[in-house]
């Protein structure tokens, strides 16, 4: 055994993983899962951690995180006091829904990164007055900032004098243009600042707990690592990091067996199903910057698809009468038997009253969730609530019990479930598993007696119905596939969905062996699909033959997203711009801007300059070893005439390294000396 | 209808004073607006644009036919409003900052007003500022920029880093022309299209808005 272990936590939607590598031999030793506890992140991490193999806490050199925090926070609309200082913007530079926390002073930059107008720090001053006792956390956007970052390190200079919160400026995010993303992402990072100081200091207390002793580094939307004490600042750059860290954790796996460095990686989990694409060894980056429920930020993180199809998705009946997959989650029945054997007897008596037969909602039992209620529910609510209290009941069984109608009890249990108040059981595609025999874990019988259930009204036999239902899910999932594939080479997916054409052939290829009109009608896609999440391997190896290609299930692919976040790297890339100004050359820079007569001076100042930038926040995020490679892009242009002309020079640093390990501090009195 | 190939006829010869008098003849006898403006105006100037682009026409030819568009849609223009008549889009067009040169612009302005759009003309020596503002205010299909030297052309990709930033890139298209001018260069700095010369501004403008 080598010494250094790294254990990898990513905190998801709905389990917390936890895995221990050997990071020498690239062998995993132990992992668990837990279910996440939202209310408190840490109790779900602390679950996962005691059912690791203790035998190795002490040896763990590296802990490396990656969570869905801040994406739920900024769907959920969580909001903490924060304040915006935007300089130079316009009433229309920002999303209205901000409004309130934003104040506009006079400054910012012309596109050349001159000064459009004065800074005026009084205003400042006078708005710190009024805000620093309380606000929690402070954002600074500059009108073109990108371009020269002065007004807005003028500003922070003077919170940071007379006040301790957090202050972040817009170009130390992302140095793209666009003066709204810039608000819009800073403005939600303020928000994400005490929400994820609150998390990072309840699980050091955890490891602390737990004797583990060891740098903590988390995981960004690209897939890069950051230290803790970075990303304490920069929060929002934590979205998608379980997406990202998934698809690194599906390359690693595999690598064992050949190296892949172009694949389509499918995570097919209990809600939703995440498609993403690994390309040349790397997590692929939507360029425009993640969309976080309605927001449009300038992070660059994973292009990632989420459908809302997963193991534990609804199948029902819709309207005409037609099978449907989704979009809601509920409990498999194979799962309720299993946990309440006697939903089975309820499920046999229900199968021989004939009867019952023409009812939509055969299938479904309700049961309640936790101790919860609420004010105000009305006598027939409560009675369901209680009678579903530990023990799940059936249409039919809350009928015979209320002696109410059906349509009553409908309308009761829907508002239940909307407040989280009851959870719905029926079939899912993990009970049409548990009768192919690809998945055994729960109780087969009930799910065989519920998809007959399904069958019979349907009128149709059980390999056709499972046939329809397989058909369902490969075009949902085929279509998504195709999309993210071809998003670089056709502007508007829409297409796909709305041309003709385009449904029937997609209908045809994703039909096993169907041919129409003599045609053969075949999708062939060059690279594999590598499936992770429990279910992958049940569903992943038919849709991929439909595609023409294979799928790879790696070994441990139920925790793929956990290895990923302790095998990645520390990554720093940083675009700085040369322009024609004046008869010279203008350098812009996250660090300022410069000038130069001539173009090859002021080339080889940029590189020194962007070097040293990468290689400081490199180490400042934790990195050692650290490698800068450097790129230059020239943009000349012809003139009808001739003539060349100078449009602009991209120079771009990256800067790599492995994560630091072992923490500076000593190890916890007791435990053995790593060394 | 006669009337309508007259108006065609006297525009290609730029004939502004006949012009006009015909336009209200026609409206006289109830024919549409639109008819007047699809089967007239913007029928003769297609022509004119033809016989430009083939080198038929010289340019001082071309601005006085469009001259006599611009007096026979003074009186249609009313006329198009009060029958809610759509217009083929809006363009904005300037020269950039630095930049002197108008008559290229002029004429990509009164051909794309003669194809039925509305044009706002914001001049010559435009800053980017002035083109974002114009675009917010405006709210245009196309925006045209135009450059004559090779020292303004790069002041033609701060206008579109200046919409950019503003936010606002994605709600319109960007056009750009002007002799020093190539296809590539509008592709590196970012416009969506490039036009040789003044009518192929005008099919350039309705491919990219169609």
């Amino acid at each position: 055994m080598s010494l250094n272990i790294g254990l990898g936590i990513d905190v998801g939607g709905t389990n917390t993983d936890a895995v221990l590598i050997d990071l020498g031999e690239r062998k995993i030793l132990s992992f668990a899962k837990a279910p996440t506890t939202k209310d408190d992140l840490a109790k779900g991490i602390s679950d996962a951690l005691k059912r690791l193999d203790r035998v190795y806490f002490p040896k763990i050199s590296l802990i490396s995180l990656s969570t869905t925090l801040a994406t739920n926070s900024i769907v959920e609309g969580v909001r903490r006091k924060v304040c915006g200082i935007l300089i130079g913007y316009g009433s229309e530079d920002y999303p209205p829904e901000l409004k309130e926390e934003v104040f506009l002073i006079p400054g910012g930059h012309t596109v050349q990164g001159e000064e459009k107008e004065p800074l005026d720090l009084d205003r400042v001053r006078t708005i710190l007055d009024s805000t620093k006792e309380r606000v929690e956390a402070y954002a600074v956007c500059g009108y073109f900032s990108v371009r020269n970052p002065d007004h807005e390190l003028q500003v922070k200079r003077l919170i940071q004098e007379s006040t301790d919160r957090p202050v972040v400026c817009g170009h130390e995010i992302s140095l793209q243009l666009d003066a709204v993303k810039r608000a819009t992402t800073a403005l939600l990072n303020a928000h994400l600042i005490p929400i994820i100081h609150q998390l990072i200091a309840s699980v050091k207390r955890v490891f602390q707990e737990q004797h583990i002793v060891a740098p903590l580094m988390i995981v960004k939307g690209d897939g890069s690592l950051m230290s803790e004490s970075v990303i304490r600042d920069r929060p929002i750059e934590t979205i998608l990091s379980g997406p990202a860290a998934s698809v690194i954790g599906a390359k690693y796996l595999l690598e064992q067996s050949g190296e892949v460095q172009n694949a389509v990686v499918v995570d097919i989990g209990g809600t939703t199903t995440d498609i993403a694409l690994l390309k040349e060894g790397l997590p692929y980056l939507n360029p425009i910057g993640a969309r976080v429920g309605n927001w449009q930020t300038n992070i660059i993180a994973i292009d990632i698809r989420t459908i809302a199809l997963g193991g534990d998705s609804q199948i029902s009946l819709d309207e005409e009468e037609r099978l449907k997959v989704g979009p809601k989650r509920i409990i498999p029945l194979s799962y309720l038997a299993y946990c309440y054997p006697k939903v089975n007897e309820e499920l046999r008596r229900i199968y021989e009253d004939r009867s019952l037969s023409h009812w939509k909602n055969q299938t479904d039992f309700w049961i309640r969730v936790g101790q919860k209620t609420e004010e105000g529910l009305d006598p027939l609510s409560e009675r369901i609530l209680t009678e579903v209290t530990e023990k799940p009941l059936s249409l039919f069984q809350l009928v015979r019990i209320t002696e109410q109608m059906p349509s009553e009890i409908l309308r009761r249990v829907s508002y239940l479930e909307r407040r989280s108040l009851v959870q719905k059981s029926g079939v899912t595609p993990t009970d049409i598993l548990h009768i192919t025999g690809i998945f055994q874990a729960w109780d087969r019988d009930a799910a065989e007696r519920g998809v007959r259930l399904l069958c019979d009204h349907k009128k149709m036999g059980l390999s056709m119905l499972v046939q329809r239902l397989e058909e369902a899910m490969d075009r949902s999932m085929g279509i998504e596939i195709l999309k993210i594939l071809l998003s670089g080479s056709i502007h508007s997916a829409r297409g796909l969905d709305e041309c003709e054409f385009c449904s029937f052939f997609l209908d045809q290829s994703l039909h096993r062996g169907a041919s129409t009109e003599g045609i053969q009608f075949k999708i062939s896609l060059r690279d594999k699909i590598i499936g992770i999440g429990a279910p992958a391997h049940a569903f992943l190896p038919a849709l991929a033959e439909k595609l023409g290609t294979q799928a790879v299930i790696p070994f441990y692919a139920g925790v793929a997203n956990a290895v990923g976040a302790v095998t990645s790297a520390i990554v720093i890339k940083e675009d700085l711009f040369i322009k024609p100004f004046q008869g010279g050359f203008r350098l812009h820079c996250s660090t300022g801007i410069g000038f130069y007569d001539d173009l090859e001076e002021a080339t080889e100042e940029s590189k020194k300059r962007l070097r040293e930038t990468v290689y400081q926040k490199a180490k400042r995020a934790g990195a050692e070893e650290i490698e800068v490679l450097i790129d230059e892009k020239e943009s000349w242009a012809t003139t009808q005439g001739g003539d060349s002309i100078f449009i602009e020079k991209t120079i771009t640093a990256r800067a790599m390294g492995n994560p630091k390990m072992y923490a500076d501090s000593p190890a916890p009195k007791g435990s053995p000396n790593r060394f | 209808m006669e009337i309508l190939q007259k108006i065609s006829e006297e525009l290609q010869k730029g004939n502004y004073q006949e012009v006009p008098k015909l336009v209200q003849e026609a409206l006289n006898a109830k024919i549409p607006p639109a008819k007047i403006l699809s089967d007239g105006l913007v029928a003769g100037m297609d022509i004119v644009g033809d016989k430009f682009r083939r080198d038929e026409l010289f340019m001082p030819e071309v601005l006085i036919s469009a001259k006599a568009m611009q007096a026979g849609m003074n009186i249609l223009r009313p006329k198009l409003i009060e029958a809610g008549v759509k217009l083929a889009g809006k363009i904005v067009v300037g020269t950039v900052k630095g930049d002197l040169h108008d008559i290229g612009k002029n004429l990509v302005g009164m051909l794309m007003e003669g194809a039925g759009f509305q044009v706002i003309d914001l001049g010559i020596d435009v800053p980017s500022e002035k083109f974002v503002e114009a675009v917010k205010s405006q709210k245009p299909n196309v925006l045209g920029l135009s450059a004559l030297l090779t020292t303004t052309m790069p002041k033609m990709k701060e206008v579109v880093e200046s919409l950019v930033e503003a936010g606002i890139r994605q709600s319109l298209k960007v056009m750009v022309g002007g002799a020093p001018v190539t296809e590539k260069f509008a592709k590196d700095i970012g416009a969506d299209g490039y036009a040789p010369d003044a009518a192929s501004a005008v099919e350039k403008a309705r491919e990219l808005i169609g």
